[in-house]
């Protein structure tokens, strides 16, 4: 039932209205979870150090679910509405544009390859997120925040470790969730 | 006197990247404070008053705090001006910190500025100008509609948790609620999705491949002269620091 359920190994695109709505009105969720987070992060020792662990975990579930549920381009589109709402609040914006962008990309050519039914599919889509998301933000901190180099690789590092296997928890749960539900085919 | 609101889209996003841009390449730390004072010299001009800036200023005051401390902690240009133990504090720090608050200063005001003063049907007609087919390009007015609307959403969940007396006061509080409140939220978010997909779609949105707007964007001669000459400014930034 998975396995005839699951979007993978089908087409990456998906253009249809409801998705491409879909994406728009999630993208904003996207937004509000992770002002939510953030504010929870700041309040923290970590988050005071710079390190949004839970705000990333949540950031690389959505970039996640939202691509393998809307496909592409609804991945993309809520991943970019994310990006470029965090203007508001974020002067990283720039380096969440590409961030977002490619995170969305890789879990969609993960999801074209594999059906995301098992626990190693998404094991590789989230490390993808995590580890190409976190490097571009590194950059980010060092380009636009001009933090130390190795304070930026630490953090990365550190942030990459803590949110790739709780968001892959997360996404694997929602995602089959969702699926068993019915409520997105 | 000028109005932002009333400039072509294309010439504040062009100026917003030139901002933008100009920021990440130069390390002088005078075009970054001029660049700066721009902003809020056209900010004023136009509005009359900096009231826009003001929440975003105290968000990037704590994260310029945060780029300070850590460069002090962490930074090693310049020379050693204090040790002990494993701390050392070097010269460098200041300037570090203090480009680092300009720049993020022009980033964050000249990208909000251009959000802040741009319809977003004038984006979406943008977008239509660069070949973007309309069913793409109008997704930027519904961000814009929608937004108030899933905040409003989300209000209305946090109310009734609170009503039912869930506490969310203490971090770990609010931690352990986020499931309960963020799981409803995407569950609202994809009904609103579902009915706005199919209210649209009954209008006949997409059904012709082009769209009319009841305004439309015109780029005065004057403004394309004015996006040239921020390329070429932008181009001679780029020049200078590399060489």
């Amino acid at each position: 039932m998975q396995n005839e359920q699951a979007i993978g190994k089908r087409s990456i695109f998906k253009t249809d209205t409801k998705s491409l709505i879909g994406a728009v009105v999630m993208g904003i969720v996207f937004v509000i979870a992770c002002q939510i987070t953030g504010q929870i992060d700041n309040m923290l020792p970590w988050g005071k150090a710079g390190m949004l662990l839970i705000n990333g975990t949540v950031w690389a579930f959505f970039t996640g679910i939202l691509t393998l549920l809307y496909r592409q381009p609804g991945g993309l589109i809520a991943a970019e509405v994310e990006a470029l709402i965090s203007i508001m609040y974020t002067p990283l914006w720039p380096a969440f544009i590409f961030a977002n962008g490619i995170a969305s990309i890789w879990v969609s050519f993960v999801a074209a390859k594999c059906d995301m039914t098992k626990w190693t599919h998404h094991i590789l889509a989230q490390g993808g997120v995590c580890v190409l998301g976190n490097a571009i933000v590194g950059v980010g901190l060092v380009v636009i925040l001009s933090l130390p180099v190795n304070v930026a690789i630490i953090a990365s590092l550190i942030t990459i470790s803590v949110t790739w296997p709780l968001a892959i928890l997360a996404e694997k749960k929602v995602y089959d969730a969702l699926m068993k539900s019915g409520m997105v085919k | 006197m000028f109005k932002l609101n009333e400039l072509d889209p294309r010439l504040k996003l062009s100026w917003c990247l030139f901002l933008v841009l100009t920021a990440l390449v130069s390390r002088s730390m005078i075009l970054n404070g001029i660049l700066l004072g721009v902003i809020l010299i056209s900010e004023l001009l136009s509005e009359k008053s900096l009231k826009a800036f003001k929440m975003l200023s105290v968000v990037l005051l704590i994260i310029g705090t945060q780029v300070l401390i850590i460069n002090l902690i962490f930074g090693r240009e310049g020379e050693l001006l204090y040790s002990w133990g494993i701390l050392q504090i070097y010269s460098g720090f200041i300037a570090t910190s203090v480009l680092a608050f300009l720049r993020i200063g022009i980033i964050s005001f000249s990208a909000y500025q251009f959000g802040v003063h741009t319809d977003p049907m004038d984006m979406a007609q943008m977008l239509i100008h660069w070949r973007i087919p309309y069913r793409y390009a109008m997704l930027v007015p519904m961000v814009a509609r929608f937004f108030p609307v899933m905040i409003g959403e989300y209000q209305a969940i946090c109310d009734s948790q609170s009503a039912r007396g869930v506490p969310n006061d203490t971090v770990v509080e609010k931690i352990r609620n986020l499931p309960a409140s963020i799981l409803p939220l995407m569950y609202r978010a994809m009904r609103i999705s579902n009915d706005a997909a199919l209210s649209v779609e009954l209008r006949g949105y997409g059904r012709h491949a082009t769209r009319n707007f009841q305004k439309k964007i015109n780029l005065h001669p004057l403004e394309g002269m004015t996006i040239v000459c921020l390329m070429i400014g932008f181009g001679g930034v780029l020049i200078k620091t590399i060489l």
